[in-house]
């Protein structure tokens, strides 16, 4: 019999978490993507560090995490991950574009960047562990989420996590439709030597739009940190799915990424509930659902649903 | 062409045999034996492996970012499959000395007695060398047409797309593969992980490394002589049109997806050969352990090496054990230093490598050369020539 509660608790709530977190942390892959055409390694790591940065502040600040904290922290994670996006396209990416880079070169590079940021993080937090004996590996940011008297953590996260999402996805539209950054950020990706040839630098415009690269996906490494235990891999271990959801909702949008999370997420929790469950599977295996979906993705519509639908748009 | 190829075989193959020297008669210390013996065999399967990813990254430019899967599908060849026809030969045997038949219940054998019975089946087979060589020649042929077959299938999804595409669902892929296998008990006993009965175990101790190297040491000689002739081969000729200028090739009528298909079989069968050779080299196999990072490690040593050269391939897998091996030695002294474990040091520098080896020496340590292909006027004139 279905309850209601039930239902809420073990399925919607579950869902709309997954999908918040993939949605945010793919809206950062799908714009890497559409500036400088890197499916990046490395995007996991922004959101380490986004989680780490947000750790270490309210560890130094307070000695610990208490509730509802773990938002004023929120613009240290914002802030480092748009700090390590930055550095990583100016450091590392520009001058490989520079050279004519190839995508597949672009993409061992983020790969070496992953294993870059992967170590001087992990070194970091041992010797933090060493020098003040604070566990930094396997925690969770949810202790710091704020607390509403009848409504469990996860229940609450849910909702901080949609109205993160939203305001996110306002303040981007804002940015990219409403303002001069977004007029030239949007001329730059259509067409880059036309922008370049009305006087626009299009190097520094995608600079720009890696410091909001950056401080999306940091945001999103809380969310992560919320459900999920936090080490140097918190954002490498979710990349593949990062993936999937940027592809599946089409490479080329912004948006996409946010449908796709949401397919990843549902897609997940839903089979996970009603058919691995029920058939005795075991709940690891709720990774092949979203492959499969991928994978009749990459054979019937390549470009995503973004792509569909702004090709029916076109069409009109 | 040919005669190249052979001088190069013929001196990888020399040189393999002044390591075997060094690592097995030689009077140096036991422990740096030992530590030589281990290297020299990681070094020789990954090599392999190296080798193949460096015929689709190298060669073709195709984004093989899900070459881990092989290794997966070799384990599975070995702890999966063959494990099993030996079981099934000694099946009388077993069950009159267990008490059960291995086969009849899968989850008690992986759980309960899968050490025991890999015990007693290396003692029959210790009698038996000739079955444990078909044994191991069983787990090598399978691992190599399974990897084949689905190399091809995993990629075909998108094996039409953009190479951007491609890279994504074979990562992706081999995530899926993983996950799957190993929470599949009759695979390879899941998360027990397969204990795998030992091909070599007539021979003990530092006899059966010595064989064990030197097997895969002419495996790697064969595989090298292999992909070499096919990189200076029309085909070899043709990928590189292909990866330089794709649009181009496509125009003189090169079928793109075809040559992709082609590439990815036999680079996927070779690597599953390295997968399995793993796998019997450690006599056990947990599926679980093979991370997206095995992937990453090869093409580490690609780039360390020089792509597009399978010269820079073996001396890439060198490259990258001689460095971790030296961040191992003073791993008490980098410890002491850092205050954080020196594994971590070794991917920051592994990362750090990457970037700049891409930046300031995309060639590598050991570049490409231009093509060696004989060209079709040398050819005619030398079947005139010997007709005449």
């Amino acid at each position: 019999m279905l309850n209601i509660y039930d239902f809420i608790n073990n399925v919607l709530v579950p869902a709309i978490v997954y999908s918040n977190i993939y949605a945010l942390a793919s809206i950062g892959l799908s714009m890497t993507y559409i500036t400088t055409k890197i499916p990046s390694f490395a995007h996991g790591d922004l959101a380490a560090v986004g989680a780490y940065a947000a750790f270490y502040l309210l560890y130094f600040l307070y000695g610990g995490l208490w509730p509802g904290s773990v938002y004023l922290a929120m613009p240290a994670a914002a802030v480092a991950g748009a700090a390590a996006a930055y550095l990583s396209y100016v450091g590392v990416f520009r001058p490989l574009i520079r050279r004519g880079a190839s995508i597949t070169v672009l993409m061992i590079a983020s790969f070496g960047l992953h294993f870059l940021i992967f170590g001087v993080l992990a070194i970091l937090d041992s010797i933090a562990q060493t020098a003040y004996g604070w566990n930094t590996r396997n925690f969770l940011l949810a202790p710091g989420e704020i607390r509403i008297p009848g409504l469990t953590q996860s229940q609450v996260t849910a909702v901080t996590s949609t109205i993160a999402l939203a305001l996110i996805l306002a303040a981007l539209y804002y940015l990219l439709n409403r303002t001069k950054f977004g007029v030239v950020m949007r001329a730059s990706i259509d067409n880059a030597p036309l922008a370049k040839a009305l006087g626009i630098e299009v190097e520094r415009v995608y600079a720009l739009s890696w410091l909001v690269i950056g401080a999306v996906t940091g945001i999103s490494g809380i969310y992560m940190a919320m459900i999920f235990p936090v080490t140097e891999e918190l954002g490498w271990l979710r990349l593949p799915l990062i993936f999937v959801a940027v592809v599946v909702g089409g490479l080329s949008s912004i948006y996409g990424g946010v449908i796709g999370g949401y397919i990843v997420g549902f897609s997940m929790v839903l089979g996970f509930n009603y058919v691995l469950n029920p058939l005795g599977l075991p709940p690891e295996y709720e990774l092949a659902i979203p492959f499969a979906i991928v994978i009749a993705t990459l054979l019937l519509a390549p470009q995503g649903i973004a792509g569909l639908i702004a090709a029916r748009r076109a069409r009109t | 062409m040919m005669r190249d190829t052979a001088i190069k075989a013929a001196a990888l193959a020399a040189i393999l045999a002044v390591v075997a020297a060094l690592a097995f008669l030689s009077p140096l210390p036991r422990d740096v034996k030992v530590l030589l013996q281990n290297l020299s065999i990681y070094i020789a399967i990954y090599a392999i492996y190296v080798i193949s990813l460096n015929l689709e990254v190298g060669y073709l430019g195709l984004p093989q970012f899900g070459k881990v899967m092989f290794l997966i599908i070799g384990a599975i060849a070995v702890g999966g499959i063959a494990t099993k026809v030996v079981l099934l030969i000694y099946q009388s045997y077993l069950l009159k000395s267990i008490g059960a038949a291995p086969l009849s219940n899968i989850g008690d054998y992986c759980m309960l007695y899968q050490y025991s019975a890999g015990s007693l089946v290396n003692q029959q087979l210790a009698q038996n060398p000739a079955l444990g060589f078909g044994y191991f020649l069983l787990g090598v042929a399978l691992a190599m047409a399974l990897s084949a077959a689905l190399g091809v299938l995993f990629a075909y999804p998108a094996i039409r797309l953009r190479e951007d595409y491609l890279g994504i669902l074979l990562l992706v892929s081999g995530e899926f593969l993983r996950v799957v296998t190993y929470y599949a008990t009759p695979v390879a006993c899941g998360v027990n992980g397969a204990v795998i009965p030992d091909p070599f175990a007539w021979a003990s101790g530092e006899a059966r490394t010595l064989v064990f190297f030197a097997i895969t040491a002419a495996l790697l000689v064969a595989t090298f002589f292999v992909f070499d002739i096919v990189g200076n081969s029309p085909f070899g000729r043709t990928l590189r049109a292909i990866r330089d200028a794709e649009t181009a090739a496509a125009v003189f009528g090169k079928d793109i997806v075809k040559f992709r298909i082609r590439v990815l079989a036999l680079a996927s069968a070779f690597a599953g050969l390295a997968g399995a050779l793993l796998a019997y080299y450690f006599d056990y196999t947990i599926l679980g352990a093979f991370l997206p990072i095995y992937t990453f490690i090869g093409w580490t040593m690609l780039i360390l090496g020089g792509q597009g050269n399978n010269v820079g391939a073996i001396v890439g897998a060198a490259a990258y054990y001689a460095i971790q091996t030296l961040l191992d030695i003073y791993k008490n002294a980098l410890q002491a230093l850092l205050h954080a474990d020196p594994t971590y040091l070794a991917y920051a520098v592994f990362g750090l490598a990457i970037i700049l080896v891409l930046m300031y020496r995309p060639q590598g340590m050991v570049p490409e050369k231009p093509v060696k292909t004989i060209d079709l006027y040398t050819i005619r004139k030398g079947t005139v020539d010997k007709n005449a």
